[in-house]
Order: C-alpha cells, then structure tokens, then sequence
C-alpha cells in the first residue's frame, strides 16, 4: 500500500499540462556538392553483377539489356533467353541518369561529363573516351569546379513552420469548440513554410538518330556528333523551354515530351535539328510514341506534374508542321507506352499495364485488349525478342508474338524495397 | 506490447475457474464515472470518463483483472484496453481506503481514418495509457460498496496528417506521402470518479 502511494505521490507531482510534440516528416533532395576532380579521378568500376534495387530506364542493345540504375550505374544483362536473362556486370558509374548505345559504344552520363565505354565484349568494358562539361546545368560554380546534385533523403523535423495542414487538430474539449476552431484557422493560415519537396529525375534523357546522340533534360536539347563513336563530340544546345522529359526518335524526327506538350523537330540535317512544331497542352507529365500517321502522348497526374490529367492523346501527324489532337481517353496513370504494329502498350504506374488495339484510332478505348493489373510498370520496350516492361518492383519480359495475349516469360525483382 | 499482450493472455486462462488451479477465484467487478481534468494551452479541460474493472479476487485485500471503458476528449474518443490491479488496505472495516494501478493502452478504435475533399488523410492510433487510483470505499448492507476516488491517468495518443504523393500510399512510409505530419498528444490528468463495486 505504501508503495501505491508514493507511487501516486510521483505520478501527481508529474501531472502538467498536456503534451504535444509534432514531428515532420518529409523526403526532400538534400544538395550535395561535389568536385568534380574527385569523380574524374577515380576509376570507373565494373563490378560482378548484382541485384536490382531501384532500376530506371532499359536499353536493349543486340541480346543485351542495360538496366540503369539512377545515380549509380547501369547494370548489364545477357538475354539471349528471355525467359531466363543472366545478370553479368555492373558499371559503376556515379551521377549516371541515361544511357544510349552506338556500334558497340555505350554513352553514358558521369555527372557534368559524358563518358563512352565500349562493350563490344561484355566481360570485358572498357571506358574509351570522357567529354567534359557537356552537362554544365549540374555546376553550382563551374570556376572551382563544384557541382550539386540533390540526394533524396527523409527529414524528420520539429519546427512548427513545417505545419501545412488544411486541418485542425480535433477538439479535445467539449467548452469552447468556438475559439478552438478560430485558433485552428489562424494556424493553418501560418501554413506552408516554403519546403520544396523532391523533384524526381532531372537526370538527362538520351537517343540515338543519324550518327548524333541527342540528350534531353529540364531545359535543353543537347546534341553530339558520333560518327566517329568512340570520340563523340559536343555540338550544341536547343533552349526548349522547362519541364523536358522523353525524347523519341522516329524517321529522321525527334518528339521531345515536356510537361506543356510535344516538340517536333527535324533532324534531316542531324547537327542542326530544325524546330517543326509544338503541340501545347495543360501541364502533365507525358511520354511520346508514334508511328507514320498519329502520335500517341500520355498525360499523368502526380505530384511533380503540376495540376495533371490521366489521359492517352492521339494527335495526327500527318502534317507535321501542324499536329492536331484528334481524341483524347481517360486512363488510370499513364506512364510510358510502346507502340508495335497496331498494338498499343501502356503502362498504368501501380494500375497495371494495358494492350490496346490503335488500329482504328478513334476506338481505342472500346478496343482494349488486356489489362495486367499485377505488373505495375511505368515504361515499356517492344523489343525484338520479348515485350520489356519496367516498374518500381523490376523488370518483366512477356512474350508478344500473339498481341492479343501477353505471356510472361521472366520477371526480375528488386532486391527490397 | 508484447508483454501486455502476455500478460492479458495469462489473466485472461487464470479469470476461467477450469484452468486456475484449486478452487474459482471469486468474480469481482468495479464500474466508474467520473471527470477527467487536464490543462492544455488553452488552459483547464474537463472531459468525462467511463470505466469498468473485472477480474478476480486474489485474497481479501487483492483484485486483479481487465479494464475498459470510454475517455471523452471533446470529440475523439478512446478506449482504454489495460490490465489492473486494486488493493484494499483495511477490508474489514465499513470505511476502506483502496488503491490501484492500470497498464495497458488507450485504443482510438471508433476513431475512422478521414480523407478530406483536398485528398488530406488523417489517421489516428492511441498509445500507452497508465493510471494510478486512491480511494475510498464504502461497504453497503448488502456487502457492495460505493467508492469515491481520486487518480492520476497518462495517455498517448498519435494523430497523422498526410497528403499523398502515390496513388496507394503507405501509411507507415513517410516517403509516399509529400506531406507527413505526427502529433504525439500526452493528455495528463487528474482523474475523479464514483463508482460501484462488487
């Protein structure tokens, strides 16, 4: 009893008032300044192959596929069987976003740098040449050689300023619920302590068209010549406004994606790609395939695509100088597509992936094949052996020789989430 | 938890009188109304708390068993799931002072998960609850009591605010969410409550 009592002797000498601590936690990109002195210096490293852990963009060159993996390296597969793609090597290659390869030459990006590595023998790469400060938008100070990249990382914090809720607390009291809301209102009106919270991907976007290699990110097109393919050569910069995602090569033309439309311009004269046309639209996020007469632009919603709609756009190129929207149909959340022949592939982020026949255009959505909704994927490759579709939990083939029924052939997992 | 967990489990098979061992331990029950009492930053709050107390006799001076019940603060609700204990210091007299001690947690089960119109989710879980009770308890002819008691009771509580950055984003992954925030509430009170005993 004597110990009941001291005890609660303690507990009420305790009491106080109520205690309310919150805590914020937010993902946000963290700069990380660099010298770039310390990554041209050290050896680009090809290591054993390993596992998976957050691919990005899939390239296939001859049996092989090259998976990227953001800011680290890309990783090589030999799928000679796509059924069963053998992990062989890695390349480790920091700061890396895109990749694209030429007659055995792979050109990757090392930060500020453009490098090329030949891989005509996969067990054995080599890296073959370094362009220097092709990339300069990564330089916080180009003089001292400085770069800043941001890291994506979870802060938890305490500062009241973080505060950003619409909402109030629920009241605890039933008295004065009246002058607790009032308070409530002045606190959301203290609201949005300006955090930027993550810009995803400003890595650049590459492709290949008539012996120049073309790279896209926020704001320009880049072009290099590689004729000669182990010495490529920086040529020039196309201002193309913000917001420039996928670049997608098609006879001669390039259709450059942004979050406000779709570029065309002709590559005819491949050192001086000549702007055709610009398809505007509301802000989004939006891949870009085509064929000779139409082009297929997905709109997705998300938070790094400003206000956002979830539709597939098909516009009539016909006239290049002048494409037209012809149709546009509600999806779910696109992401990337591949065209084959009159089949359509949509990836649908966490909703899946889509087939449609795109023969007749104007019925695409009352010609849906199939919908996968067990493969989330957010780009997809037709390619010559196996539909290649990648999403945040690997990479699967399905074979597509029938269009009207995908059949899986191998998934790669990451390693964990 | 795991150890409240165990702890109810064991009670739980030794409150059944086919699994304690000898004779059934004598049922005993004590149901409770009273007022919370707390200061936050607007300054005295007053809530109202129910709460019930069943378990068994340990000996004339011991009880030992379940609590649940109701706290009202304002507009959420909790439900105290807790593990108690009571012990009476002078059982033969007509006016007995008596303790007792409550671990356990405070559940927000009535509590829903709220979407706003702003795509704002708001989730709520309870926490540690524990409580220390004196009182007094007044013997009836019928051998019931009427107790009067005072107690002090600690109770967490978490209440997350987020607006979603994926399409099925996961509540305990700050990163699918472009807002995250958690408040970890502590209500002190000072606790007054009547009540029934038998």
């Amino acid at each position: 009893m004597q110990l009941v009592l001291s005890l609660m002797l303690l507990l009420v000498v305790s009491s106080c008032e109520d205690q309310m601590e919150t805590t914020y936690t937010y993902q946000t990109q963290v700069p990380v300044f660099l010298q770039v002195n310390t990554f041209r210096e050290a050896d680009i490293i090809i290591e054993p192959g390993k596992p998976l852990d957050d691919p990005g963009k899939i390239y296939i060159y001859g049996d092989y596929l090259f998976i990227s993996e953001p800011g680290k390296g890309i990783h090589i597969l030999d799928n000679t069987d796509p059924s069963s793609p053998r992990n062989l090597n890695f390349i480790n290659i920091p700061g890396t976003g895109d990749l694209a390869i030429n007659q055995s030459i792979l050109y990757a990006d090392n930060y500020v740098d453009l490098l090329a590595f030949d891989i005509s023998d996969p067990q054995n790469i080599e890296m073959v040449n370094r362009e220097e400060d092709v990339f300069p938008n990564l330089y916080s100070n180009e003089e001292t050689g400085t770069i800043v990249t941001y890291k994506d990382t979870l802060i938890t914090s305490t500062d009241p300023n973080m505060a950003w809720s619409s909402w109030g607390r629920p009241a605890f009291r039933s008295d004065f619920m009246a002058m607790e809301s009032a308070a409530f209102s002045s606190d959301a009106g203290r609201g949005s302590g300006g955090q930027s919270y993550g810009q995803g991907g400003s890595m650049a976007r590459f492709t290949l068209l008539g012996g120049h290699l073309y790279t896209v990110d926020d704001y320009d097109l880049r072009v290099f010549n590689v004729e000669e393919p182990t010495d490529p050569q920086y040529l020039k910069n196309i201002n193309l406004g913000w917001g420039i995602e996928t670049i997608f090569p098609f006879k001669g033309k390039l259709f450059i994606g942004s979050m406000t439309g779709m570029h065309i311009y002709d590559a005819s004269n491949p050192a001086e790609p000549q702007k055709m046309a610009v398809y505007e639209h509301i802000t989004s996020c939006d891949p870009v395939v085509v064929n000779d007469d139409y082009a297929f632009v997905t709109l997705r919603s998300g938070a790094l695509c400003r206000l956002g709609a979830d539709e597939l756009h098909v516009l009539d190129i016909k006239d290049l100088y002048n494409p037209k929207l012809i149709k546009s149909y509600p999806m779910d959340n696109p992401h990337g597509l591949g065209l084959s022949g009159d089949y359509l592939y949509l990836a649908e982020g966490e909703h899946g992936l889509k087939s449609f026949n795109v023969a007749d255009v104007l019925e695409i959505s009352n010609n849906q094949i199939e919908h996968l909704k067990d493969y989330a994927s957010i780009d997809i490759i037709p390619g010559p052996k196996s539909l290649i579709v990648i999403g945040p939990e690997g990479v699967c083939q399905f074979d597509y020789s029938d269009p009207e029924k995908l059949k899986e052939l191998s998934c790669i997992s990451v390693s964990f989430r | 938890m795991k150890v409240i967990y165990t702890i109810f489990a064991a009670t739980l098979y030794l409150a059944c009188p086919s699994n304690s061992w000898g004779q059934a331990l004598p049922f005993t029950h004590h149901s409770e109304m009273g007022v919370l009492s707390g200061r936050d930053e607007f300054g005295t709050r007053t809530n109202f708390t129910f709460q019930t107390f069943n378990g068994f006799q340990l000996s004339d001076q011991h009880a030992f068993g379940f609590v649940t019940g109701l706290d009202q603060y304002g507009s959420l609700s909790v439900v105290p799931v807790a593990m108690g204990w009571r012990a009476v210091l002078n059982p033969e007299d007509t006016w007995q002072l008596y303790g007792g001690l409550d671990l356990g947690f405070g559940s927000t089960v009535l509590e829903p998960t709220v979407v706003t119109e702003w795509n704002e989710h708001r989730w709520q879980e309870g926490g540690f609850m524990g409580q220390g009770s004196i009182g007094l308890r007044l013997k009836t002819k019928r051998s019931n009591f009427w107790t009067l008691s005072l107690a002090y009771k600690r109770q967490v509580y978490h209440l997350t605010t987020g607006n979603p950055r994926e399409p099925s984003p996961d509540p305990n992954r700050p990163e699918d969410w472009s807002y995250y925030a958690k408040d970890k509430i502590t209500f002190n009170n000072v606790v007054y409550r009547l009540g029934y005993w038998f």
